[in-house]
């Protein structure tokens, strides 16, 4: 990544080579291991750009490190990781964006998000004027499938969540490449059922049974918990979209289900963690430290969350007013919204995923070749 | 200041925000005392010279805390030999036995050790006694004590920058103390009073006085903010003294870092791996000695002798990688002479001394022989390029000229009874057990901060 080669460049490796005649902070966080791994392990006389982006997304932004630190500001050696981690994670954002036109999308989130949901909303009154009832828009329907049948919806979902995707595994393998050199061990499943449990479990943001130094100056576990919730209720949702879709395609149960039945149920329960999480974290967002970190990022990632509240809210207002008036034209407004989650995942927060876990992938990687050594 | 009320009486006053002085107010302050914590550094700069500890090294059993065993005999013999038998003997039994205390009420406060941590530990951390290491370093260890103390403001207050400038005492009573709060001079009463101020290493005038034109070499790894004040106010007001004024000259540093406020990152790890060399190109030191406790500070006081008080630690590829890195990176060449001339050393002389070092080491061994000064363990031959070199300067700790102080940490007059409320705890009584150039890593924080708890107990 020559562009990052600048400024930033250098002042993460003059921090980091100061942290490195320290390591206070080694068991807070896999960084500090990683790092020491640099110099005893891999007998590297510095860090360097690679091992920058690296710890960039290995960094889950606990900042205890900072609290830790003598030398943050005001001392005039002015060490600051977890801001440094933020700008650098920007930096990676925008480095392997693809294509590279789309770069300026992230910096310009709800301006992006706004014209996919008009976009996608436009698509869909088309759509449901071609194919279904623009009628049933208004009027109370027994099932959404008479405002657009449900080949319509599955077909275009399934397109763009899959183009999110190769988007975003697209960038993960450049991300891979610049920090590993090579495609090497990208492939080794045990590194990444490792990767997949810290994921899981979220480990890392727990500062070692301490908690994190988020939002405030000591220890706490609210972000830990927030994002669990939200994490949980996205894996939930999924679960959900893939009952329904097991009973509609193969069992053969068209919808409406049932409020009890398993896929509503399941639903329900995503969305209200999802809701609980996302409320949370833009609450704990209000109160942090804004010195810590890259202020664009900061409407980054609110948009994200502001985009699954709208997306929750949404879908709880649907299930809510069922076969009531313009519940087909709120269900318009979901499906565009959940449409501009799948097109944006690239341009967005949510490719923190991708970079972050594969950098989970990288610290295991680097402990196996050492061990193996 | 409007929220304080400095006209209230306090049960204790605590001078100094370090380890020490927050062990005190919290052991106080547990037992319902109103206390009063004096800080002199801002906010931002609270922790004294604690925040740049990393370990503690206290007795304790096989197996606890994964660590190997470490007897309170086994730690008493121990520093009974750094001290070379200065320390005060019941003294000095009474804290080994009862040392673990320490870490039981820090624990008990928030604070974690790495040998705890079940994930991302570093295999590399190893240490030549058993001592915990706390996650964070020193400055996560007193955040977590003030954030305690911060819970209970309404009993124990910290008020920050406000120095202690004169302490009235009377026939062993402290009766009160003048101190800058907020750059206002106000008296503050209080039953009771315990130091917890540090020495004075950051007494600029003073160091200067005692160290001369030496002063100019040395780079200090605390700040300014240390000047010493309540020390000799209580020598003034009649206490007992130990220790000598010209102590604190350790470890090694590289002599890029800052004159003052280096801290942790300025200490050297290299010196045993290599040969140091002076300006005139001679080894100053057997550099095998220099591996933690008393050989640091002999070496240290080897270099302050040198021209300049420079000298360069010269090593090969070989041995990076075996010892923790400088912050600033070294300096580096393909061949001795061009290693030479970038230190600006003279080649010839620099090629001579590394071949002469080489072939004195005996072959198969890890020492030499026939060459002075000898390097008694750990020597290789320098021979794998590239070379690098580190600058070193003679670094300054903290100075250990301290009150004599009893079991409960209680403050000894000359005539030899102790003060009715006055305390001492860490760098303020710290040389009733290492004094004249002693130094054992990792041992400081645990000692000042068991007597900063039973300060706090006996007010």
């Amino acid at each position: 990544m020559s562009e990052i080669l600048d400024d930033l460049m250098e002042e993460g490796i003059r921090e980091y080579n100061l942290c490195s005649a320290c390591r206070f902070c080694i068991g807070y966080c896999p960084v500090w291991d990683a790092l020491d791994r640099i110099f005893f392990g891999f007998k590297k006389e510095s860090v360097d750009h690679r091992d920058i982006e690296y710890f960039a997304y290995l960094c889950h932004d606990c900042r205890n490190c900072y609290y830790a630190c003598p030398y943050r500001q005001p001392h005039e050696l002015n060490i600051n990781i977890p801001k440094l981690n933020s700008m650098l994670r920007e930096k990676v954002n925008n480095s392997y964006v693809w294509p590279g036109f789309m770069r300026g999308m992230l910096k310009r989130q709800y301006m992006y998000m706004t014209s996919s949901i008009m976009a996608f909303l436009a698509l869909a009154f088309v759509l449901t004027a071609i194919v279904g009832d623009l009628s049933a828009l208004m009027l109370p329907i027994h099932s959404i499938y008479h405002v657009m049948p449900s080949i319509y919806i599955e077909m275009i979902g399934s397109v763009l969540g899959v183009w999110g995707m190769t988007l975003l595994i697209y960038e993960g393998a450049r991300y891979w490449k610049s920090i590993n050199g090579n495609y090497k061990g990208i492939f080794n499943g045990r590194l990444h059922l490792y990767a997949l449990r810290d994921t899981f479990m979220h480990l890392w943001f727990r500062a070692n049974g301490e908690g994190c130094d988020y939002p405030g100056e000591y220890g706490s576990f609210s972000r830990f918990y927030l994002h669990l919730l939200m994490f949980t209720g996205m894996l939930v949702d999924l679960v959900a979209t893939i009952t329904a879709l097991y009973a509609q395609n193969i069992l053969g149960y068209y919808p409406p289900y049932s409020l009890f039945s398993f896929p509503v149920m399941l639903g329900i329960m995503g969305g209200a963690l999802i809701l609980v999480g996302v409320v949370g974290l833009l609450v704990l967002k209000e109160s942090a430290n804004s010195k810590l970190i890259e202020s664009a990022w900061i409407e980054t990632d609110r948009a994200m969350l502001y985009l699954l509240l709208a997306i929750v809210v949404s879908g709880f207002v649907i299930t809510s007013m069922r076969s009531m008036p313009f519940a087909g034209l709120m269900f318009l407004v979901h499906i565009s919204l959940v449409a501009t989650l799948f097109v944006s995942a690239p341009y967005s927060k949510l490719v923190h995923i991708i970079y972050r876990y594969l950098a989970v992938v990288k610290y295991y990687y680097d402990k196996r070749i050492l061990s193996a050594v | 200041m409007k929220y304080l009320n400095l006209d209230q009486k306090y049960d204790v006053i605590v001078g100094g925000g370090g380890n020490a002085g927050l062990c005190a107010a919290i052991s106080a302050c547990e037992r319902g005392k109103r206390v009063l914590v004096v800080v002199k550094d801002k906010y931002e700069f609270r922790g004294g010279h604690s925040k740049y500890s990393e370990c503690v090294l206290v007795a304790h059993e096989e197996g606890w805390h994964g660590l190997r065993g470490f007897s309170a005999d086994e730690f008493y013999k121990l520093i009974m030999k750094a001290s070379k038998g200065h320390a005060d003997p019941k003294l000095l039994k009474f804290y080994t036995e009862n040392s673990k205390e320490y870490v039981e009420f820090v624990e008990k406060h928030g604070v974690r050790w790495m040998q705890d941590a079940k994930y991302a530990i570093s295999p590399y951390l190893k240490r030549a006694h058993p001592a915990l290491d706390i996650i964070g370093g020193g400055q996560a260890l007193v955040n977590h004590l003030y954030h305690w103390l911060e819970k209970r403001s309404d009993r124990c207050k910290i008020i920050y920058n406000s120095e202690i400038v004169k302490i009235n005492a009377e026939d062993g009573v402290f009766r009160s103390l003048e101190a800058n709060v907020d750059g206002s001079k106000v008296t503050l009463r209080a039953d009771n009073l315990i130091l917890a101020t540090g020495g004075f290493e950051g007494n600029v005038e003073l160091m200067r006085k005692i160290w001369g034109k030496k002063f100019d070499y040395l780079r200090f790894r605390s700040s300014t903010i240390n000047t010493g004040i309540p020390i000799f106010e209580m020598e003034r007001n009649g206490a007992a003294m130990v220790g000598r004024m010209d102590e604190g000259v350790h470890p090694i540093v590289d002599a890029r870092v800052p004159k003052f406020d280096g801290g942790v990152i300025a200490r050297d790890y290299s010196i045993p791996f290599g040969i140091t060399v002076n300006r005139n190109v001679e080894r100053i030191f057997d550099e095998g000695i220099y591996a933690g406790g008393v050989g640091e500070v002999t070496c240290t006081r080897i270099l302050l002798e040198q021209p300049d008080g420079i000298a360069y630690s010269i090593f090969d590829r070989k041995v990076w990688g075996m010892f923790k890195p400088h912050a600033y990176p070294p300096i580096k060449d393909d061949t001795l002479e061009g290693l030479a001339g970038k230190l600006g050393l003279d080649p010839s002389k620099l090629m001579n001394l590394v071949k002469r070092f080489n072939s004195s080491i005996v072959p198969g061994k890890t020492y030499t022989t026939g060459l002075e000064p000898p390097k008694s363990k750990n020597a290789r031959p320098i021979d794998t390029p590239p070379f690098y070199a580190y600058p070193l300067a003679p670094g300054f700790s903290f100075t250990r000229y301290s009150m004599k102080v009893n079991e409960e940490a209680r403050v000894i007059r000359t005539n030899n009874r102790p003060f009715d409320n006055v305390f001492a705890a860490g760098t303020t009584m710290v040389g009733n057990f290492l004094t004249e150039d002693e130094y054992l890593g990792c041992f400081d924080i645990p000692l000042g901060g068991f007597f900063g708890i039973m300060a706090g107990k006996n007010v």
